[in-house]
């Protein structure tokens, strides 16, 4: 908040303004601006904007407060946010989540009395492979417990007011611009190549610390200029994070630290030895496993779109030239006629990727037919990847932005598109970096803007930035967000394809559809079609999630079974736990029992059996997950991410969310699941936009599947699960007990007694059932029934 | 001129009509509370869905803003949008007993219960006010705000801006300030009063 002493708030927002330019557009852009610099939007702001940048305070007023990004209200010193995404879920953020609220005395949305602390919850942030995730100013604190949430609050609320943590991400123009020439000076040695990932997944194991500690390390042996040191894009396996690996032969350490940098470089990078401890270890075999292609996580799958990410630095477009990058495009514009892309990605049978799974050629072929009145036609890229456990694109932007850029220049190409957005959640920093990055380098280079390549050909892209609305994902909403305006839908009786942004011919496609068409005009559409079904061609995408043994980014050949994925590179359930469900398709899919593991990933297969591709959120549950607190948790995500519009999806998802919580509390009558379907039935068909069409199916799966839950929780007032917190009672088991006061000290409530190497017990009146006390018992004294 | 079936009958319109001014043409009522002539379609409220067949395809749209296609066939009353139709009137009187219009619809569709929690509130969010203030009275003063369930119709800030010229074009066009004719209505309560009286079994069926 540095300016605000020397300038006016008046004069900042003049003055940004000024930079922005006054096109509508540019709103979100102010608004964060000032949200950045004063921790929220003051009313003051919002009139000056108004009148300097000549839109209605209404809109303005109606952007302002639909957007979870912006408040009204002033915030605290420190931003605690807490993840509360399906991964994150299934691994008891909410109960992270009441701790932090009963330690700060606040309410999620609240700020505490003395501005210090400000509570925010958000619906994913993507870091799913290490939840539950924390993060406090920036600082991500991954596999939270609650036990561990007031030792970390305590160290901010000390230096309550000054000092924030020390940064260790490389986000200054300067950092980055110095560390860029550091990476340049040692391209393209021959020699030894070490590779770390740099994802946010990786970040959140302290991967930056580790590549840092390389830096310096290769630096003080002057081995700068010999190994080629590559910070790169996510490699996947998040679980296992932070990852070295060390070419040409690909040694694969995993869950490295900055301890053991000098000796990695000491004895692999020097002497090519292998450092035993840091090897993967299969825990089926117990052996372990030296070089990445080995490791069973890998060994099953096919990763033509992700595999550059690990082997490329993301900020670096020579490294992504180097790799055959943009021939595609030189291709597409001087080998082939605008038609024959179209036809050779129709003969890929590329089908989009964002969740419908359209065929990309088709609506290509419409907006290319489209006539726009003065020429212009837009093509886009949706990375508002809003479901709650998904995060691809995420990577996909971070880790080779070039691609998803090249695909976009081919498809304008082909449609005859003039202007391009990228439209980013804002939740992805990282990502709008990236891509921003990607964009200005291309413009350099000569391959976007102007005249690409000398061809004549004239192509711009813009990156738009979200504000935290899943429903702007939708293809009308997200074109309404761009424009500057409140991201609602409105009916598609008229296609964006002919009437989309800026009421122009408007094609959208997802990050993951764009990655792949450099690959199909590269490699030809026979090749590409080889792999996959007979109606899904490809590889796909998943974020392997949740009660899973290696959780992170697969990327497998479409018609590969569920099966394979979840036990063969997922390696099985941890702790010996039984299987319960699968859950694709994020808040619009279904959860697939254990009798539909064998199906093949399908676009038609999975929305055959009531789920559905989606965009690639994969989330494994066991038998610890409730199967309606599981719909209750989707639909309580869908209510806050309906824009309530239209009737059926604000009223009607309301009266489910109640139906299904009274379920999970024990008070509801069977007759009420008739009730639920009827209602889930018109919402689905009812609804103006696919998020409303959609949201149905986590309910209406579970209530198929899993009816049997549903019945138990009614009749028997029983949770098998032992999720639902009015169903279950902990006790202490006398016998066991030693009196070692760790659960009553433990204990928020206070609803523990008992004295000191004497058996203790739990005041039944006085739990509030967060489980502290069997997560911090360490002689399994503590029961929960 | 485009060719159609409407409840089974074959008929033309206009090009670009829409299908509930198509219905309106030939005399076929299609009940809305979003939609008032003059004003741009909203497609939000979604009691004038209708059942439309294109090739095998068979879906439920807001006829306000559909426009009309060669070939289509348009239900107006067949069960599916029955059961829809009475599901969304359900749904508005949960929250907004004390609408006239709301109780009246309801009696006339033949809506007896209403089977979820109720509330008071005084608005359905239909956007009316919004529009007839913005496109008819070139006021912009109220518009949306927040969203999902707790998306209201506001003024900036809650204070009245400028631009309000107290008209009140937003007061004349609300479907909600009439009190039913037994007056304020506790939640979940129905009218119900002329079920019979009004209740046509005039309308055809669809099916």
């Amino acid at each position: 908040m540095a300016g605000t002493d020397t300038k006016t708030l008046s004069q900042f927002v003049a003055g940004l303004v000024d930079e922005c330019g006054v096109d509508r557009s540019k709103l979100s852009g102010v608004l964060h601006a000032v949200q950045k610099e004063y921790n929220y939007l003051p009313e003051q702001a919002l009139r000056d904007i108004s009148l300097l940048m000549e839109i209605p305070i209404t809109d303005i007023y109606a952007v302002a407060t639909f957007y979870t990004s912006f408040s009204l209200e002033p915030k605290g010193n420190h931003i605690v946010t807490v993840c509360t995404g399906t991964a994150c879920h299934v691994r008891n953020s909410r109960g992270i989540l009441d701790e932090i609220c009963r330690f700060l005395g606040i309410a999620p949305g609240e700020t505490s009395e003395d501005m210090a602390f400000s509570l925010e919850t958000v619906n994913c942030l993507g870091a799913c492979a290490m939840g539950p995730i924390m993060v406090v100013d920036g600082k991500y604190y991954g596999e939270m417990t609650s036990s561990k949430v007031p030792r970390i609050l305590k160290i901010y609320q000390k230096d309550a007011v000054a000092e924030k943590p020390e940064s260790k991400k490389i986000d200054s123009p300067t950092e980055l611009d110095s560390y860029r020439e550091a990476v340049s000076k040692e391209r393209y040695t021959g020699g030894t190549s070490v590779f770390t990932c740099a994802g946010t997944g990786c970040q959140a194991s302290g991967s930056l610390d580790v590549l840092q500690a390389l830096k310096l390390e290769l630096k003080s042996r002057e081995l700068g200029e010999k190994v080629m040191l590559r910070g790169t894009g996510c490699h996947g396996f998040c679980e296992r994070g932070p990852l070295v690996v060390i070419g040409p032969d690909n040694i694969f350490y995993q869950k490295v630290t900055a301890g053991d940098v000098p000796e990695i470089v000491a004895e692999t990078v020097l002497n090519g030895r292998i450092i035993e401890r840091l090897l993967y270890k299969d825990p089926g075999t117990g052996k372990s496993v030296t070089h990445k292609d080995e490791v069973p996580f890998y060994a099953k799958q096919m990763r033509q779109i992700l595999g550059p990410n690990g082997e490329l630095d993301p900020r670096e477009i020579d490294d992504y030239i180097a790799r055959g990058g943009y021939s595609a495009l030189s291709k597409a514009i001087f080998a082939m006629e605008p038609e024959g892309i179209i036809d050779e990605v129709d003969k890929a049978g590329l089908r989009g990727r964002g969740g419908g799974g359209f065929p990309a050629a088709s609506k290509w072929k419409a907006c290319r037919k489209a006539r726009s009145v003065d020429g212009v036609k837009y093509v886009l890229c949706n990375a508002d990847e809003g479901d709650p456990g998904a995060f691809m694109d995420r990577c996909l932007l971070e880790g080779n932005p070039h691609s998803v850029l090249e695909g976009m220049i081919i498809g304008a190409r082909a449609i005859g598109a003039t202007n391009g957005y990228v439209y980013v959640r804002n939740e992805y920093p990282l990502a709008i970096e990236s891509i921003t990055r990607a964009i200005e380098q291309a413009e350099e280079k000569g391959l976007l803007g102007r005249d690409i390549l000398g061809s004549g050909f004239d192509f711009s892209v813009s990156v738009s930035r979200g504000s935290g609305a899943f429903v702007s994902g939708e293809s009308t909403a997200l074109m309404a967000s761009i424009e500057g305006r409140v991201g609602e839908p409105r009916e598609k009786y008229i296609h964006t394809a002919i009437r989309g942004l800026y009421v122009r011919p408007t094609n959208l496609n997802n990050v993951e559809t764009w990655a792949n068409v450099p690959l199909i005009i590269r490699e030809g559409s026979e090749n590409y079609a080889s792999v996959g079904t007979e109606g899904s061609k490809g590889t796909k995408i998943f974020s392997l999630v949740g009660m899973i043994n290696n959780t992170g980014l697969v990327e497998v050949p479409m018609g590969i079974t569920l099966r394979e994925i979840v036990y063969e590179i997922g390696g099985g359930i941890p702790k010996g736990k039984a299987f319960k469900a699968v859950q694709t398709g994020g808040p619009s899919g279904g959860c697939l029992p254990e009798s539909l593991l064998d199906i093949p990933v399908d676009f038609d297969r999975l929305t055959e059996v009531g789920s559905m591709m989606g965009s690639g959120g994969m989330i494994v549950m066991d038998e610890d997950t409730c199967m309606v607190d599981v719909a209750r948790y989707f639909l309580e995500f869908l209510c806050d991410e309906s824009c309530g519009k239209c009737t059926p999806c604000r009223e009607g998802l309301k009266h489910m969310l109640e139906i299904v919580d009274s379920v999970t509390k024990g008070i509801a009558t069977i007759d009420k699941l008739d009730l639920l379907e009827e209602l889930a039935e018109v919402v689905s068909d009812t609804s103006l936009c696919g998020l409303g069409q959609t949201a149905p199916n986590p309910v209406l799966s579970t209530v198929k599947y899993f009816a049997e839950e549903y019945r138990e929780h009614i009749l028997q007032k029983r949770c098998r699960a032992g999720v639902c917190r009015a169903l279950i009672r902990y006790s202490i088991d006398q016998a066991a007990c030693t009196g070692c006061v760790r659960c009553l000290k433990a204990c928020p409530s206070e609803a523990i007694s008992g004295e000191k190497k004497e058996p203790h017990v739990i005041d039944q009146a006085k739990c509030e059932k967060c489980g502290i006390c069997l997560e911090v018992c360490e002689f399994c004294a503590v029961t929960r029934m | 001129m485009v060719k159609l079936i409407l409840d089974g009958q074959s008929v033309e319109a206009e090009d670009g009509w829409t299908i509930l001014e198509t219905a309106n043409y030939y005399g076929i009522e299609i009940p809305t509370l979003c939609h008032v002539e003059g004003l741009t379609p909203f497609s939000a409220c979604r009691v004038c869905v209708v059942e439309m067949r294109r090739g095998n395809r068979t879906r439920l749209v807001a006829s306000c803003s559909f426009p009309v296609e060669e070939g289509i066939e348009i239900k107006t009353n067949s069960k599916r949008v029955k059961k829809s139709r009475n599901m969304i009137i359900e749904l508005m009187l949960a929250s907004t007993p004390s609408s006239r219009t709301l109780q009246c619809m309801a009696s006339k569709y033949g809506v007896t219960s209403v089977r979820f929690k109720g509330e008071n509130r005084n608005c359905i969010l239909c956007g009316l006010c919004v529009r007839i203030c913005d496109e008819q009275m070139r006021g912009g003063a109220i518009g949306f705000a927040r969203r999902g369930i707790e998306r209201e119709v506001s003024m900036p800030f809650h204070k009245t801006p400028e631009a309000c010229r107290e008209c009140g074009a937003c007061l004349y066009i609300c479907p909600v300030c009439e009190l039913p004719c037994k007056g304020l209505m506790e939640p979940g309560e129905l009218c119900n009063a002329c079920l019979d009286a009004v209740q046509l079994e005039a309308f055809p069926s669809g099916d």
